[in-house]
This record gives structure tokens, sequence and C-alpha cells, in this order.
């Protein structure tokens, strides 16, 4: 009778519980989980895209795309996602649809927490990136770690910064019987990794290109990040993946994040020239053409703190001063 | 502890300056000393600087009195709400209102008014940078006088970023603040009928902005660039220009480990003649290369405007720059 009443008592918990959780709706009542889907953009190479948000509780971090592709001797993945959970559940999701093969390779094409935070999951000795990302990695993940615990809470639990240990330099890999193009560019940060598929043609370019999203600056060289995107243009394939937003087969993903970046530069140009303040500059209005545009408002005003005081170094006049 | 040892000095030469602005506490001064003894003994003057302990010696006099007995502890309780009473309630719900008003705002009358504009990002992307912009100007499209813009990160362990007294300047002025954790960026405007007019933001943070060493120490050879300076001077209309500059200087808080307290204390504008545009007091919260954006009020036929800065070591520094006769939008 005890027994049952304890259970009963537990049951109406339980219930109650659920209820509260269905009322309120919060992401807190429940366990955390990513619900991350796979399309498969082309034969055998799945995408898990994320949303076009800022990092927020309710994203947990899922704002950013990873991919994997089987090879005929096992798996490839590139980016690893915003979390140690985040990895969990991106293996199972691999496993799912490439049951019993061992994942070969993990790439990783930057050093921003959304994009290898999941590598904890992995054998270290599989994760490779050019030795640029890797001294990023090592020099700022473990700051970079800390601000995502505090932007993303519970969703962040156990995740430790883990750089690859793989240094990569040649201009071609093959993975498990599948040969792959590899790309050491820069701009969106100090070392950008492209990586290409050279069966299917996917060019896996990271965050040097944003599809119906605006570009993030914390780390960017305006000049570099254009002449990237110029190699980019000329390089061969057939689909781009792009770091954050859709499949692009055209390669609108590059004139998005071109237009975006000259409407950036000009504008931050213009605005130093005048003597405006950082909060001055934030307020001018994002062109309509960017209307489509995730995020452009926030990642702006981001963006006019990144990169305000280097055109203040170019374009404000030095003076002559007495001491 | 030889750091701190290694610091301590180097506190003097800033207190009185902290002093200056936080007279209402200035009676107090034989507890600040006890407790700078008591801070030495521990080891705490390299985490505690000058301003902080003047605010914190307030704090540990009240906790030591609530401490004693539960009469004390009432009697505490009364007192806190007879001298939060004297201020109107914070709408930005800050435990630290009631210290930041009577330190700051205790000579006059407070009022919240939404004619202070501050601006400032709802999140600090850098927190060694965080923008901000003050406009006052509509009070004095009201018919106010501005003697004063008092800028103030509320939860900082410096709270006092700068003052700004605008003698023939817009009410207006643009810098960029440290911040320590998330916190109000609080700003008073006296205007010459003694009331202070005061408005804010709370700027959400990850923290760390005055506990750093200044970039500039990644360089041994900083103290070379002490001191350069960027500006433009522009006119905006026929009577108002627009100053913006930048001064090379690192801004130590004294809260970095091992590296003392040293920042650029004064920034003055003034005409030709010597006539004051703008008299600038900055603290340890400003950032490193203190930048400011001003608004000297100038006639067509004023064609320079003369900039003197002062550091807290006594290095100066001064400059004149020509101010253009046509408008530029």
């Amino acid at each position: 009778m005890h027994l049952l009443k304890h259970s009963r008592r537990a049951f109406l918990k339980a219930a109650a519980g659920s209820c509260a959780c269905a009322l309120c709706g919060g992401a807190n009542a429940r366990v955390l989980k990513y619900e991350l889907l796979a399309s498969e953009v082309e034969s055998k190479t799945w995408v898990v895209h994320g949303r076009n948000e800022y990092f927020s509780f309710e994203n947990g971090g899922n704002i950013v795309n990873t991919a994997f592709i089987e090879v005929p001797e096992g798996v490839v993945v590139i980016d690893t996602g915003p979390s140690k959970r985040f990895g969990e559940q991106l293996l199972d999701l691999i496993s799912q649809k490439i049951p019993g093969k061992p994942v070969l390779r993990v790439y990783n094409t930057h050093h921003h927490p959304d994009h290898f935070l999941g590598n904890q999951v992995f054998d270290p000795q599989i994760i490779a990136a050019p030795q640029g990302v890797i001294d990023n990695i090592e020099a700022e993940g473990d700051a970079l770690t800390d601000n995502m615990y505090r932007l993303l809470g519970d969703w962040m639990r156990g995740t430790d910064s883990v750089a690859p240990t793989q240094a990569l330099d040649a201009s071609q890999e093959n993975v498990g019987g599948r040969d792959f193009s590899l790309f050491y560019l820069s701009g969106h940060t100090s070392s950008d990794f492209v990586i290409r598929d050279n069966h299917t043609g996917v060019l896996f370019s990271g965050d040097l290109l944003f599809m119906y999203r605006a570009p993030t600056t914390p780390h960017a060289d305006i000049g570099d990040w254009r002449q990237s995107l110029a190699m980019l243009r000329d390089t061969d394939r057939d689909l781009i993946v792009p770091g954050h937003g859709p499949g692009d087969e055209k390669g609108e993903a590059i004139d998005q994040t071109l237009d975006w970046l000259d409407w950036l530069d000009g504008s931050l140009r213009d605005a130093v020239e005048r003597g405006w303040t950082m909060n001055e500059a934030m307020q001018l209005p994002i062109p309509e053409r960017f209307n489509s545009i995730a995020v452009g408002k926030t990642e702006f005003e981001r963006s006019v703190v990144h990169l305000y005081q280097k055109y203040e170094d170019e374009l404000m006049p030095a003076i002559e001063i007495v001491q | 502890m030889k750091n701190s040892l290694f610091a301590m000095p180097t506190c003097s030469p800033a207190t009185s300056a902290n002093a200056n602005a936080s007279a209402s506490i200035r009676p107090d001064m034989r507890k600040f000393r006890a407790l700078r003894v008591f801070a030495l003994l521990f080891g705490l003057c390299g985490i505690l600087s000058p301003a902080s302990l003047l605010a914190t010696s307030d704090i540990l006099a009240t906790a030591t009195a609530s401490g004693n007995s539960e009469t004390a502890a009432n009697s505490t309780v009364a007192s806190r709400a007879a001298r939060a009473a004297r201020f109107p309630a914070d709408p930005l719900e800050s435990v630290m209102w009631v210290y930041m008003a009577e330190r700051f705002f205790s000579d006059g009358e407070v009022i919240f008014d939404s004619r202070v504009s501050v601006v400032t990002p709802q999140y600090a992307e850098d927190q060694f940078y965080v923008p901000v912009t003050v406009d006052a100007t509509a009070l004095e499209a009201d018919g106010h006088t501005v003697e004063q813009i008092v800028a103030l990160a509320d939860l900082n362990p410096i709270p006092h970023i700068l003052t700004m007294e605008p003698h023939k300047a817009s009410a207006f002025v643009g810098f960029r603040a440290k911040l320590q954790q998330s916190s109000p960026i609080r700003v008073g405007v006296k205007t010459s009928d003694g009331t202070w007019h005061v408005n804010g933001a709370w700027v959400d943070a990850a923290g760390g902005g005055c506990t750093a060493p200044a970039a500039a120490h990644g360089n041994p050879n900083w103290m070379r660039t002490l001191g350069k300076t960027r500006a433009i001077a522009r006119r905006e209309t026929d009577l108002l220009t627009r100053l913006s500059l930048r001064m090379r200087h690192p801004m130590d808080t004294g809260l970095a480990h091992g590296i003392p307290v040293f920042y650029m204390s004064d920034i003055k504008v003034k005409l030709e003649d010597g006539t004051a545009l703008a008299d600038v007091q900055l603290f340890e919260p400003v950032s490193e290369n203190p930048t400011l954006t001003l608004k000297p009020k100038m006639a067509a036929t004023d064609s320079t405007m003369k900039v003197f800065a002062r550091d807290t070591e006594g290095n100066e520094f001064r400059f004149d720059l020509a101010v253009p006769a046509e408008i530029s939008n």
C-alpha cells in the first residue's frame, strides 16, 4: 500500500511536471535535445542545417551547418557543432544514416566555437585542420568556450575545447578511398579551411560563405576575405555548402557574402571619416536589399565593434603632439 | 605578495583624484586609512583600487554594523531604507543604485529623465571596448544649462568612468568603457539648478574587462607610442563642430596582476584664446587608447581648437587641430 501510494505520488509529480512544461513551453523543463535532421544534399552526403540565428538558450547554439560523407571505407565529418551534446547527437545521427562504418576523418573549418566544440566526442587522432586553425583553437578555445557556457547554459554541460591533432598542409588528401581537395584561405578568420569532395564536387566553404544570413566578423580581415571569395568563385564545384544557410548550386552565397562585406566596409569607412561614435554608426539603416538576410542588424552592430578601430587606425589622421 | 607591495606606492597618486570625485565619503578618511592598512596586511591592494576601497569602506561599515545583533540589523535595515528614500526608485533595479546616488549625486535633487539619451549596445561584444554615446541636448533645448555629465558603471570594481563639463560645447559625449561584468551604464547630467537628470541602460557582458592587462603590455616598447594621437575635427553647423580623438594610452586600472594604475586623467579642449570648450576627467574604466567624441561650439571664425591632455604620471600632451570653416555632413 505504501509502495503504491509512493508510486502514485511520483506519477502525479511527473504528470504535473510535464503539464507545467506543456503550459510554459519552456526549454528549461525538457531534456535538452537538438532534434538534428540530416538532409542528403548529394549522394551519400548529408548536411545538418542549423538555424539562421544568433546563439540563444532556445536554439542551444545550433546555428551552424555540419556535414558528413560516406566514403568507401568509412565516414568523413566536416565541423562538429557548438557543444559536446551536439557532438554526441551528431554521432548518433551518423550511425543511423551510415550504420557500421567508422569515422575516419573530422575536419574543422575554423576556430569559431559553433564549428568545433563537438570535437570531444571524436578520437582526437582523426581530427584535422590547418596549423593556423589549431593555433587559434589552442589560443582562444577556452575563452570562447567560457562565453558559450554563459550564452547557452546547460546545453554546454561537459564541453571542453579540444584542438585537432593532425596539422594539414597538403593540397589533397585521400580518406578511406575518397579524394578531397584542401584549400588554405583566410579572411573570416586568420585561418579558414575549405574542403572539396572531388567525387561529388561538393565544396564545404566553412564561414567564408554565408547564405541568407549576415556574415560574422569577430576575427575578420575584409581585404583577405575578398581575395578568398575571388578564389572560391574560380574553384570548380557542383554545390556549395556554406557555414550557415542553405546549399547553393549557383554561387549566390559568394555574391551575398561579397555584397554584405562591401556594404559593411563602405559604411564603416564613411562613419569613421565623419567622426561618428560607434553607437551612431550602429544606427545606420540596413539597405532593403538585405531584407532576406537573417540577423543583419545584430551582426552589423557586432561588426562595428569588431572593425571600427581598424578603420580609425587607417582613416583618422595622425596628429603631431607636443609633450 | 611581492606584486602587491610593488603596486602599493603607485596607488597613492590616484587617490587624490578619486577622493575629489567622492567628496561625500571623504570625512571618513580615518576609517579608509585603517582599511588600507588592513588591505595591505592581507595583500589586497593588488585587487582593490583606491576608488573601490572608498566605496567598499562604506559597505564594510554597514556590513559590520549589521552583523552584531538583531537590533543593529534592524536599525541598519531602517537606515538603509531611509537612505534609499532620499532617491527615486531605480528603473534599472541595480543593487548599487543607492550607493551610486549617494556617492555621485547627493548634492542635488535626483530625477530619472528620458531627455538624457544613453546609447549603448545591449550586449558588450568586447568587454574592453563598450561604446557609449550620451546626448543630453534635449535638456538644453528645454532651456537647461548642463554643467556636468557623469558616466558610471554601477557594477564595475571602479564605477566612475568619466566626468565631462561642457563649458562651451553641446551636452554630448561619446566614449568607450571597460566592463568587469554585466552592469548598468548610468549617466547623471547636472543642470545649473542643481538637479541631477539620470538615465542609463543595462549592458550584458562576458566580463573581465577591468582586470586583464592592457593590450599595450604585449609590446615591450609600448611607452614609445604613449600619447600618439589620431583626430578628426569637422564642422556640423555654423556654430557647432565635432571632435573625435583617440590617444594611445594603456589606461591601466591597477587591477591587472602586477601592473600599477596608470591612465589618462584629463583632456581639455580650448579655443585659441584659452576659452574652455570642454573638460573631461577620465578614470580607470575608460577603454585603452581613450577615444572621445565631443561637440564644441565654435563660430566659423574660430579656426583652431587646442587640446591638452595629462595622465596620472604627469605626462602632458598638447596638440592643435584646424577646424574647417565649411560645413560637412
